[in-house]
């Protein structure tokens, strides 16, 4: 029988996934769950040390002389402390020592509880990795569990073969419930010289539906085009991009036109059965969408990292390489075809996309200067609102386009963008900025100016985001705090600076303006659209409105899954 | 502040403590010897070669006295005080630790049981040592100041074990030995550096039991002090094979606790090396103490 603790059969299934078997046990309460769940499964070898730090060291020797990793279990409290000498030495000699320490209720630390300290990352400089497993409450305990174990694991021997802790917290030492131990999800981490890129081909090539989805890059962009366009020939797959993939093609499907309007309910009819993302961060609200399906579909994820990203909580191979390098591979064994099912799907609801009428509003302002922009230009857009704006229009395929969306910060955008144009002399680069995101980092222009330097700012005198997410009906003061309202214009700003300064309150004054933009000239130019905060959200917000589908089919299944969604919280409550 | 700009030696800080009254100071036996006659002559030594206990030992005695004790440790061993610096900071209790560096590098670990670390080994002081002396008690907890390594003359010197290399160890898998012993020109010898002088029997023990190859180790027999309670173990087999190494005199101290636990013992010197084959071809568990004459 074996723990009903979660965090503890997660722990268990990974060792037996990962075939550690040999364990070092001291005794002691706090781990109880896991040692009378270990000694009663015929896969483990278990042994009984007292002394936790004579405990660790045979460890060390069981290890030396059996080449695997060898786990140690403790108690809470200073039990922990004892093994130091053996991890620091396990770390100095490279050896895998599996640390596990039983812990309790975080929320007890210090606050007059017995036996416990603080022993959250205790080993400091000396193991690979150290993760701190929760008392699994809800789905998202569950979730964060396995996907920290597998990373602790994993680290035993990835960049340098070491030792790793595992501090998991434990409530109820006693039940023992649970007759077969569940099997949690592993998570294979690939290298490219050490993998079996035939067998994944082969996996490949039996997927009905394979969603690409490549965030934020700028590396290689011309070898990965090439090598997701065969690929996308290969398999039963759509690519889906957006302007900071930095990859564009015929091929290539741009799903944000339709992801960032409906709603999940609809999206179930798009979901891949294998979805494989690239780039060091994906912005688009598919994310979303994705997400309200987790554990659905199956995950890969390709990162020079190797990093973990377990976003839709079905992560089962990451990929340690270059995107391009992992394409390539998979290319070279694949053969086969797309039957373009998925691929019509996708593009037959892209087609259907409606714009409304567009009156003068942001989304217009960047309309047209996405019509007028040279070919070859850089463009950097500030959080948030430009991004996806620019995102609904098109973009000429040699325009290189970024933003800061790995933090979603507007502290350094404009000083981002000095910087990436700097040494751009011979193409105009664009800054598309909100007001508040300028000036926000308007310190950035002590810089000295370039000639080749383009800023178009958007000023609605307030963060027009607020305006979209929140309704203004019920929070009519939105633009003293939240939205950050204010009365500046950039012209009282750019008055001193070495720039020429162009300004448009209507269609007119923006086309005139942004020719000037888009042609040479001996100084920086800045244009300043001024609009309204509150048009501009609307404008969005009947964007996605006349894009969601309102039928009765829609209807029923949103009825279903909110119906669903209430049979499980009985569940949990019951089972509570 | 400090105003004297010679470096801070273990003797120099010895000395500047117990002008504020602080005369218990707990070290091991290595550290003391190297101590001059004219700082062993002041306040009380208690020495213990195991840094995990002698952490608890000035612990408890800073509790029970109210004033603070000293532990003296050199920095690869303060992993094994992590434990009584915890118990000690839990119980809010002070005492002053001078750990002896060879490295300028910081532990991250330490930083969880000692809030309060002063190097003194980073060029000159800025610290008013005399105030921090002074109001020790009021850090309720342990204080730490790193002080660099000196030369020492007492390093452990190496020994051959050349008469070693015709023996019945010829016939074992492997070979665990220290960096200390040299000649010893066996197959399969693994050389661990003495600097690893904690855990050596359980790891031994763990190596056993992790093949079912044949092992000997030689260890030097002051190492056994740091690891006594491993032979209280169910893994304890016929393959079980340790040689002891005493080069100091002396004689075993723990005979009765090793026949209590069903292991043999023998005493051999190198005159009567030739004995050491029964030992180490038998099916029984044993340790050797094997006398060696002195240079």
């Amino acid at each position: 029988m074996y723990t009903n603790l979660i965090n503890v059969q997660v722990i268990i299934s990974l060792l037996k996934q990962y075939g550690i078997s040999k364990l070092v046990l001291s005794p002691g309460t706090r781990n109880v769950p896991f040692v009378h769940s270990v000694e009663t499964d015929s896969f483990f070898k278990c042994y009984s040390v007292v002394d936790e730090r004579s405990a660790a060291y045979f460890a060390l020797g069981l290890s030396e002389a059996s080449g695997e990793p060898v786990c140690v279990s403790c108690t809470s409290s200073t039990a922990a402390c004892n093994y130091m000498p053996a991890v620091k030495e396990a770390y100095e000699k490279n050896i895998p020592l599996l640390v596990l320490s039983a812990d309790r209720d975080f929320h007890y630390l210090f606050q007059m509880e017995d036996q416990m300290i603080d022993q959250v990352d205790m080993y400091g400089e000396y193991v690979n990795c150290a993760v701190n497993l929760p008392i699994v409450r809800n789905d998202e305990d569950r979730w964060f569990c396995i996907r920290e174990v597998n990373k602790a694991l994993i680290e035993l021997n990835h960049r340098r073969v070491g030792p790793v802790q595992i501090n998991f917290q434990v409530i109820d030492p006693k039940t023992f419930t649970c007759e077969k131990l569940p099997s949690y999800r592993k998570i294979n981490l690939n290298l490219p010289d050490k993998t079996d890129w035939s067998r994944l081909a082969k996996a490949l090539s039996s997927k009905k539906r394979i969603l690409v989805l490549c965030g934020l890059n700028w590396e290689n962009c011309s070898e990965l085009t090439a090598e997701l366009e065969k690929f996308f020939k290969n398999t039963n797959s759509v690519i889906s991009y957006d302007y900071f993939s930095n990859v564009r093609s015929e091929y290539f499907l741009k799903t944000v036109l339709v992801t960032e309007a409906i709603e999940a309910e609809e999206f179930e009819d798009y979901l891949p059965d294998l979805e494989i993302t690239l780039g060091s961060h994906l912005w688009s609200f598919i994310k979303l969408k994705l997400r309200a399906y987790h554990g659905s579909f199956e995950h890969w994820s390709i990162s020079p990292s190797g990093k973990l990203e377990d976003a839709f909580r079905g992560l089962t191979n990451a990929f340690e390489c270059e995107p391009h390098i992992f394409f390539r591979k998979i290319n070279e064994c694949i053969s086969g075809s797309n039957d373009m099912a998925y691929y019509k799907k996708w593009k037959e609801r892209i087609d259907r996309v409606k714009f409304p009428e567009i009156p003068f509003s942001n989304f217009f302002a960047v309309q047209r200067l996405m019509e007028h922009i040279p070919n070859d230009s850089l463009i950097h857009l500030t959080i948030l609102n430009s991004i996806r704006l620019v995102q609904f229009c098109d973009v000429k395929n040699n325009i290189k386009c970024y933003a800061n969306l790995g933090a979603d910060g507007i502290d350094g955008c404009l000083s981002t963008f000095l910087g990436q144009s700097a040494d751009q002399k011979d193409k105009l680069c664009f800054l598309l900025s909100g007001d508040l995101s300028f000036l926000y980092d308007a310190n950035g222009m002590e810089i000295p100016l370039a000639s080749n330097q383009r800023f178009f700012v958007i000023n609605n005198f307030a963060g027009a985001e607020f305006h979209k997410n929140f309704d203004t009906k019920a929070i009519p003061m939105i633009d003293d705090f939240i939205a950050a309202g204010h009365k500046t214009k950039i012209s009282d700003f750019v008055s001193d600076l070495d720039i020429d300064y162009y300004s448009a309150s209507n269609e007119e004054e923006l086309l005139s303006g942004i020719e000037r933009l888009c042609m040479p000239n001996s100084r920086p130019v800045i244009l300043e659209i001024f609009t309204d905060a509150e048009t501009d959200a609307k404008l969005l917000l009947k964007f996605y409105s006349i894009n969601r589908d309102r039928s009765l089919k829609m209807k029923i299944r949103r009825a279903k899954q909110k119906f669903n969604r209430g049979i499980t919280r009985i569940k949990d409550a019951v089972r509570k | 502040m400090d105003k004297n700009n010679d470096a801070w030696t273990l003797e120099r800080l010895v000395l500047e403590i117990n002008k504020n009254k602080i005369t218990d100071f707990t070290v091991s036996r290595k550290e003391y010897e190297i101590l001059s006659d004219s700082v062993k002559s002041i306040g009380i030594w208690h020495i213990n070669n195991d840094a995990r206990s002698a952490a608890f030992y000035a612990y408890g005695m800073s509790q029970e006295k109210g004033s603070p004790a000293v532990l003296i440790v050199r920095e690869d061993e303060l992993a094994s005080c992590y434990t009584g610096f915890t118990e000690a900071m839990l119980q809010h209790v002070a005492f002053i630790v001078i750990c002896i560096q060879n490295s300028l590098k910081g532990h991250r670990f330490i930083e969880k049981c000692i809030s309060n670390e002063f190097p003194l080994n980073c060029g000159q002081s800025q610290y008013d040592l005399d105030k921090i002396l002074s109001g020790i008690n009021d850090f309720h907890s342990p204080v730490m100041f790193d002080i660099s390594e000196q030369p020492s003359n007492t390093e452990l010197k190496e020994c051959s074990l050349a008469f070693l290399k015709n023996s019945a160890l010829k016939s074992f898998n492997s070979v665990i030995c220290f960096d200390r012993y040299k000649d010893l020109t066996v197959d399969n010898t693994r050389l661990y550096s003495c600097e690893h002088r904690y855990g050596v029997f359980s790891k031994y023990l763990g190596f056993i039991n992790g093949t079912e190859d044949k092992a000997c180790l030689i260890a030097p027999a002051e190492f056994f002090d740091l690891d006594i309670n491993i032979l209280n173990s169910r893994y304890i087999n016929g393959r079980f094979k340790v040689i002891l190494i005493n080069k100091n005199g002396g004689s075993f101290k723990y005979k009765n606790w090793v026949n209590n636990n069903s292991i043999g013992y023998a005493e051999l010197s190198e005159d009567n090396i030739n004995e050491l084959n029964n030992y180490l071809n038998n099916d029984l568990p044993e340790i050797i103490f094997l006398s060696l004459k002195e240079n």
